[in-house]
């Protein structure tokens, strides 16, 4: 048998670099694009920095309804009009709500991006937001409520923000609640379009087969009634902390534990980046190894590290059985105090060698290289180039993994569970088994 | 319609869905291996694709070879557990493995000049699997605690168990893939390795990777690596019941405290692309979409828009498998609807298509939606590569990959409403209610 051979060099391919390019329009709108050679499609999208934290009390789940509106009419468009355009070139198109942005985003064969620009703008400039429509949309978003219950999964992690950011605004659950998602009208969803879809905020990416000047020509004409001045700020997210529980009957019980996180302008994001990964972020990550490997305490055992803007969380998520709880939480503990307070070199290696080549991988598709352009143009005002940040996933050291990770394990812990969780160890014990590490 | 006659959008786009230039050759111990050449980016996508899944589980062994396919990961007598996963790690490739009915499958992306040392690692478990009780005891506890999350706290997913047994009788499509709870507690040490050694050998698998190689290389490669391995002789055989044609209608319906969303499946026993006469799976493909396109299919039309009766509706055909198949409808009510009526409204919308027919923009916009998923697919490495290993895996060839868009294209009008009026038919279907249980 050879011994595999384990380079540590990593071959990133040509620069691609050179072939983005942005144009910001004379209201702050940003189009970037990136030409690609050799694919058939395209992908092109708006991609807005408002999200569930911009909502004021009572807009709760607004972003989100917005989104979904969005293909519900225009003034020139029926919805069944949008859907069969765009099916009628093969397209593709959908959106997105998170807590700091709102995308639209279609998938063409050939270049059918005129198109694509046309109806895009035609949704988030002249919608009609018709009433029965917005009747039968509250049922649809009322029902994704009702199965989001059922997933009790889902249902911790919505715990989790919550209770990590002390109800606010950032830590609200992205589809509201029914009472909130009832009460919005056509009104209100003018005045959050109005207030928040600003074009300093707005970015249209395109990805594969585009032309630059073509998108930047197209986008000045139809988004030119996109008002120019920036939205206020967001209410500060600030991680609070605390312990959450839901005693259901269920047959396993779901659990996060979490911590303050940093922000994706911090310097320390990658080497928290770096923790997440060799603490539980794959097959050979410790957590994965000592519970589910050699204990067999779980199925899906993970870690990871969600920074927004300007604070972020870490977090740990499992699930095991009532009768395993009691084993599970102290080996979860001491596997993370110990990573933090002992990872390895070969570990930390290892941990940069996957991040930097999940960065590789996927981008020959023409949807996610447009998403992430975006993300970095609302996030930097510029797409990061590939170089760039695999030299600052490099230059993370074993000191700067314990640094990053004392400092998490400081914050107060957040803690959430789901199912049969009355014998899961109670906040003080959890704050004392983990308060050597600090 | 010809591919040639199909209209277009934009006369300049390249001929609709049509693939990469992929080769298929075979090493002489009787290994396939496809390779799906790809240089966008400096990644490969490697995958092992083993005929044999769930539907091959021995009587009373129901889970083995999912379960199996977890205990490939423990380790061989030259890699020590964790070591493949370490390697695959340092390596900077992600990694995972998937069974399915008829397929158990295992995949590592890495950068291109890994392919070697994956490949190696990969050969070297196809035949030097070591397991020992003490490997074999936590990890049955981590099967039991998947099938805890996946089914027994979610009734959509033990409906969706109580459908597959009620459609098919006799085949073991009809058994859950992860296995019976009460059967996994059971399994054990030489179970796994009884399933080892009759199913993974070289003439039973077949090797795709996609990514920016060239096939002369991979193939230098594969003689290397997996063409050490000895062949065993014939490639071992699927032994399994075939369902007969049903004749009842089935209700089978699930009551349970939890659930906050009701909805309404119903699933018919139809044939898949390897048990279907020429044209006939095709024409289901697009049949499924008519009916169930998100948006813009006659169910969301008729349910939807028209008659207010639900939030949503779907539909989705197993189209890639070995033996029958099965095709689902389904629907979410609007508060306040029974599913009882919300069945009678799916029904009347099946039995007007079969009365009336489709006309041809809807049969073209689904043809379309078809071709140009395939199209998209071809976007990332990974589905490219899944498309074709599941294809051999359930009995396809390279060809008929590459000529399904055509295929797809030659579907008339009336073949959808002969495909509708044959297979949508009360006596091959199955309906299942989930219900919120308001007694608990």
């Amino acid at each position: 048998m050879n011994a595999p051979s384990r380079s540590k060099d990593l071959k990133i391919g040509a620069p691609r670099e050179e072939a983005v390019r942005i144009t910001t329009l004379p209201n702050g709108l940003r189009v970037v694009t990136e030409t690609i050679p050799a694919l058939a499609t395209a992908s092109l999208g708006v991609w807005i920095g408002a999200g569930t934290r911009h909502e004021r009390e009572g807009e709760q789940g607004l972003a989100h309804l917005l989104e979904h509106m969005a293909f519900k009419g225009t003034r020139r468009r029926s919805a069944l009009d949008i859907v069969a355009e765009i099916e009628a070139v093969g397209g593709d198109l959908n959106a997105e709500t998170s807590v700091e942005r709102t995308s639209y985003y279609v998938r063409l064969l050939g270049e059918d991006v005129p198109l694509a620009l046309d109806i895009l703008s035609d949704i988030l400039t002249e919608p009609a937001f018709d009433k029965g429509e917005l009747k039968r949309e509250k049922g649809v978003v009322l029902q994704e409520i009702g199965a989001c219950e059922d997933t009790p999964d889902e249902v911790v992690f919505d715990m989790f923000m919550e209770t990590a950011y002390g109800g606010a605004p950032i830590g609200r659950r992205i589809l509201g609640t029914p009472k909130t998602v009832r009460a919005q009208t056509p009104e209100s969803m003018r005045t959050f379009l109005d207030r928040q879809y600003r074009g300093p905020d707005m970015v249209v990416a395109a990805a594969g087969a585009v032309d630059h000047d073509a998108v930047v020509e197209e986008a000045s004409r139809r988004f030119a009634s996109i008002k120019g001045e920036q939205p206020g700020a967001p209410v500060e997210g600030v991680y609070a902390g605390g312990d959450e529980r839901k005693i259901r009957k269920l047959e396993q019980a779901h659990m996060v534990l979490g911590f303050a996180g940093c922000s994706f302008h911090s310097p320390d994001h990658y080497a928290l980046h770096v923790f997440s990964n060799l603490l539980g972020g794959g097959m050979s990550s410790r957590l994965f190894q000592e519970i589910r490997e050699k204990r067999g305490l779980c199925y899906e055992i993970y870690s990871f590290h969600q920074p927004f803007s300007d604070t972020g969380t870490f977090a740990i998520y499992g699930g095991t059985g009532e009768d395993k709880l009691g084993e599970f939480m102290p080996v979860m503990l001491d596997c993370l105090r110990e990573a933090a307070e002992r990872p390895t070199d070969e570990e930390v290696a290892r941990a940069k060698q996957q991040i930097k080549v999940s960065l590789l991988t996927g981008l020959e598709s023409s949807a996610r290289r447009a998403e992430q352009m975006a993300r970095h143009v609302l996030a930097f005002g510029r797409v990061l180039p590939r170089e760039e940040i695999v030299a600052a996933i490099d230059a993370i050291t074993l000191d700067d993994v314990k640094r990053v990770a004392r400092t998490m394990l400081a914050s107060a812990p957040t803690v959430t569970a789901v199912g049969p969780v009355r014998k899961l160890m109670d906040p003080g014990r959890i704050a004392a088994h983990l308060g050597s590490a600090a | 319609m010809t591919a040639a006659e199909a209209p277009s959008a934009d006369p300049s786009a390249p001929v609709r869905g049509e693939g990469p230039q992929v080769s298929d050759f075979k090493l002489a111990n009787g290994l396939e291996v496809v390779v799906i050449p790809d240089h966008r980016t400096p990644v490969v996508t490697h995958m092992i694709w083993y005929r044999n899944g769930s539907a091959d589980d021995p009587i009373g062994k129901s889970g083995i070879a999912h379960f199996l396919e977890h205990l490939m990961f423990k380790g061989t007598s030259n890699h020590p557990q964790g070591e493949f996963s370490n390697i695959v790690a340092e390596l900077g490739g992600q990694e995972n493995a998937f069974t399915s009915l008829d397929y158990t499958a295992y995949y590592q992306r890495v950068a291109k000049e890994h392919l070697g040392a994956v490949m190696d690692l990969e050969a070297d478990r196809m035949s030097n699997l070591v397991l020992s009780d003490e490997v074999v005891d936590p990890e049955r506890d981590v099967v039991l605690e998947e099938r805890r999350m996946r089914v027994e706290t979610d009734p959509g997913a033990q409906l969706g168990e109580s459908v597959a047994s009620a459609l098919f009788t006799h085949h073991p499509y009809g058994i859950p893939i992860i296995g019976w709870m009460h059967e996994i507690e059971s399994l054990g040490r030489a179970d796994a390795l009884e399933f080892y050694k009759r199913f993974y050998t070289p003439e039973n698998a077949i090797l795709v990777v996609a990514g920016d190689v060239e096939a002369d290389e991979v193939k230098a490669l594969a003689e290397k690596t997996y063409g050490r391995i000895s062949a065993r002789g014939d490639a071992p055989v699927r032994r399994r019941p075939q369902e007969p044609d049903t004749r009842a209608y089935r209700r089978v319906s699930l009551a349970d405290p939890k659930v906050e969303q009701p909805s309404l499946q119903l699933g018919f026993l139809v044939p898949s692309y390897t048990t279907a006469q020429p044209g006939e799976a095709e024409a289901i493909d697009v049949l499924t979409q008519i009916l169930g396109a998100h948006a813009t299919g006659r169910l969301h039309r008729r349910l939807v828009m028209d008659k207010r009766v639900a939030v949503g509706t779907g539909g989705w055909y197993q189209s890639t498998a070995v033996d029958r198949s099965r095709l689902v409808l389904y629907a979410v009510p609007r508060p306040g609807v029974a599913l009882e009526d919300l069945e009678k409204d799916l029904v009347a919308a099946i039995a007007e298509l079969v009365e009336k027919g489709v006309d041809e923009k809807e049969l073209e916009r689904a043809k379309t939606r078809l071709i140009a998923d395939t199209v998209y697919a071809q976007d990332s490495q990974a589905s490219l590569a899944r498309i074709y290993g599941s294809t051999l895996a359930t009995g396809g060839t390279v060809r008929d990959v590459a000529r399904w868009p055509s295929d797809i294209e030659k579907v008339s009008a009336d073949d959808v409403r002969r495909a509708a009026a044959q297979w949508l038919d009360a006596r091959r279907c199955v309906s299942g209610y989930l219900v919120k249980d308001e007694a608990a």
